[in-house]
């Protein structure tokens, strides 16, 4: 009974082909819609993730700056406000009473931007630098993969020497890519557009192409990677930055901590040692937490776009509706005959309302296709990696059978409840 | 056989008593196209009905069809009284037990001969290699089998109409309703079509019940009923053709005294 309602139902639409492909439309537009919103909006959850979790997910920021809220530091020039730093006693302690929750601290001082050109006579070699002091805890905070050599020492981090580690992209516009050669070599750094230094390379690490930003792609020849330096060598080469000290550090927690919690935690911590200088706050911030923050941002967006195709989908299931009582009305007589044959009510309300299943399953598998088609397209061109979310399908099929028995379910009832004397008298 | 009716203990396959058939026609109008209609139809036995168009000949049919209510009045087939039978139960009955052949053959369009006549059976639960067998012998029977494959609209009037008396025969049913089977047919035709109708009837014991304007066709049969304003005016035993011998003209039988 079930393969031949099928049957039946398929030689129908099959009958009126153009009415059945209008009608179906609507699903399809439906569906579509539906599928490219969720694949879209999947890629771009996917990247965003990704990209912050590049920049490590069990990390918590901290940093201090003058409280803007507060009337007496709004009130002044910003150059007079007193300077203050996270001292060297503070962070001791807090390491000491979080000690289980923190495995590294990282702490960063940019000291500048540079152009390397190892020959003057052959200007097309070049590689452009950042110039970043960095201490041992930035490596894992920032999940630095070295490719060869090493990290500095620790001689080398305590008296600042000038050493430097460079990235794989320096290498392959220097050295041809031959990182052996580049190790031990000298480069001469013009500091500031003052000073030239000379750096002593003795590692090579891989740049992550991910953390450039959103939405590019490749990265050029021109691409300006991080020139790392000992912490100290970048603070000794700029003596306003000693007297400023540690503003803002970055800690790396421990597998299983609570991020958000923790950040909290330590917020309060070092408000506490700042307790007698009111004119500072100090901000902890988790990535965790903007993680889940995006993810809540994309989860309404998604919501308020599915909301519209959902729109979509009930027009297009009013008009499978409309079609089917059309389509009814047309076949008064075969219902009638086929009541007088001995056809249950049941039997009718089944065969319409497989009908009116099978014209939505097969709008939603078009739909399920079209869908997916416009959201790779659409990922495409918004630089995103399309996935397409396997639930996708599931919501084809579940849609379109949903819509076809609710949509389906009323005019296949009038059918059914057809007097067959009237019925077969219809002309 | 079930018999709870104290009052009927007749061998009839259909027993009609007192049945009347009102329609409303607003509030206070109703029209009664049936007045005390009481009938019986032995097993076996092929009877007509006559009559004129408005004679109420086709609501009678459709109470002995199962497909109408009468308003009053009682209906006993095949000893089970009708009113006490809910409507999926008629379903059945009708399925199983009732052969329709109407005047305009009624098949079911974009579906093949060989699939109407399995209709029937489909909704009897028959399987399909079983339902397929049944449908081209009965097809066989009536010479269609090599029209089997063609939709309703490749075949010609006789030829859809002997498709459909395929149909009525599927579930092997006890009796057949004929409703001016003939009517949209020409003589010639008409003749082949009714004489399927007395091999269904001679040759498979099936009981007929026949709906004619045509008093020539009426009677070849083994019983004529006239029905008139609603009711039944005049029986006549007809036994002509089961004798061999040729119908007699239409002027003898309305000389016939009732």
């Amino acid at each position: 009974m079930f393969f031949e309602n099928i049957k039946l139902a398929v030689s129908s639409l099959f009958a009126n082909k153009l009415r059945t492909f209008l009608t179906m439309l609507g699903i399809i537009i439906g569906i579509t819609s539906v599928i490219a919103i969720k694949t879209v909006g999947n890629a771009m959850t996917d990247s965003v993730q990704e990209q912050m979790s590049a920049f490590g997910v069990n990390n918590v920021s901290i940093s201090m700056y003058p409280d803007f809220n507060n009337t007496e530091v709004s009130n002044m020039d910003y150059d007079s406000i007193p300077k203050e730093q996270f001292t060297q006693e503070m962070l001791q302690d807090m390491l000491k009473t979080y000690s289980s929750q923190i495995t590294a601290l990282s702490v960063e001082q940019f000291l500048s931007s540079s152009k390397v050109v190892p020959d003057p006579d052959v200007p097309e070699v070049y590689a452009n630098i950042d110039i970043d002091g960095v201490n041992s805890g930035y490596f894992t905070a920032e999940n630095i993969t070295m490719i060869d050599g090493k990290i500095f020492d620790k001689n080398a981090f305590e008296n600042g020497s000038f050493q430097a580690i460079v990235s794989d992209f320096f290498v392959n516009n220097l050295y041809g890519g031959d990182t052996k050669k580049a190790l031990g070599k000298q480069v001469d750094v013009t500091v500031n557009d003052e000073t030239t230094e000379t750096y002593t390379i003795v590692g090579v690490y891989r740049y992550d192409v991910s953390k450039m930003g959103i939405g590019e792609g490749t990265a050029t020849k021109d691409v300006s990677t991080n020139f790392f330096v000992p912490y100290k060598n970048a603070v000794d080469q700029q003596p306003e930055r000693q007297k400023l000290g540690i503003t803002n550090f970055t800690l790396v927690t421990s597998a299983g901590t609570d991020t958000m919690a923790f950040a909290d935690d330590v917020k309060q911590f070092l408000t506490d040692r700042l307790q007698e200088n009111t004119l500072y706050t100090v901000d902890a911030f988790s990535m965790q937490s903007m993680v889940e923050e995006s993810k809540k941002t994309m989860d309404s967006l998604t919501l308020a776009i599915t909301a519209i195709a959902a729109i979509a989908l009930l027009v297009g299931g009013i008009g499978v509706m409309n079609i089917m009582t059309v389509s009814i009305t047309e076949r008064t007589r075969e219902i009638g005959t086929r009541k007088a044959l001995g056809a249950q009510n049941s039997a009718i309300r089944g065969q319409f309302i497989t009908e009116a299943v099978i014209l939505c399953l097969v709008g939603g598998l078009f739909g399920m296709i079209d869908g997916i088609i416009v959201g790779y397209v659409a990922c495409h061109f918004m630089g995103y990696v399309a996935k397409v979310p396997l639930s996708s399908v599931l919501i084809a099929f579940g849609f379109s059978t949903a819509i076809g028995v609710f949509f389906g379910y009323y005019p296949a009832s009038k059918a059914a409840r057809m007097d067959p004397i009237e019925a077969l008298r219809y002309e | 056989m079930r018999n709870d009716n104290a009052g009927w203990t007749g061998n009839s396959i259909i027993h009609l008593e007192g049945i009347t058939k009102s329609f409303y026609l607003g509030t206070d109008h109703e029209l009664e196209v049936l007045h005390g209609i009481g009938l019986e139809v032995n097993d076996g036995e092929f009877v007509s009905i006559v009559g004129e168009s408005g004679s109420g000949k086709s609501t009678l049919m459709n109470i002995i069809g199962l497909l109408d209510h009468a308003t009053s009045g009682r209906y006993f087939m095949e000893g089970v009284d009708i009113s006490a039978v809910r409507e999926s139960a008629l379903c059945t009955i009708r399925n199983r037990q009732i052969g329709f052949v109407f005047q305009t053959y009624n098949l079911i369009p974009r579906t093949s001969a060989q699939k109407n006549v399995e209709m029937p059976m489909l909704y009897a639960g028959v399987r399909p290699q079983e339902r397929a067998e049944r449908a081209m012998a009965l097809l066989q029977m009536v010479g269609m089998e090599d029209r089997a494959k063609h939709n309703p609209d490749e075949l010609s009037g006789g030829q859809r109409q002997r498709v459909a008396i395929a149909r009525a025969m599927a579930n092997d049913p006890a009796i057949i309703l004929a409703d001016e089977p003939t009517g949209a047919l020409d003589s010639r035709t008409g003749r082949s079509v009714m004489d399927l109708f007395h091999r269904l009837h001679e040759e498979e014991g099936k009981t007929i019940i026949l709906i004619t304007h045509s008093k020539p066709l009426a009677e070849e049969t083994d019983r004529i009923l006239t029905l008139i304003d609603g009711r039944i005016t005049r029986e006549q035993q007809g036994p002509f053709r089961a004798h061999g011998v040729p119908a007699p003209d239409s002027e003898t039988l309305d000389s016939d005294p009732v």
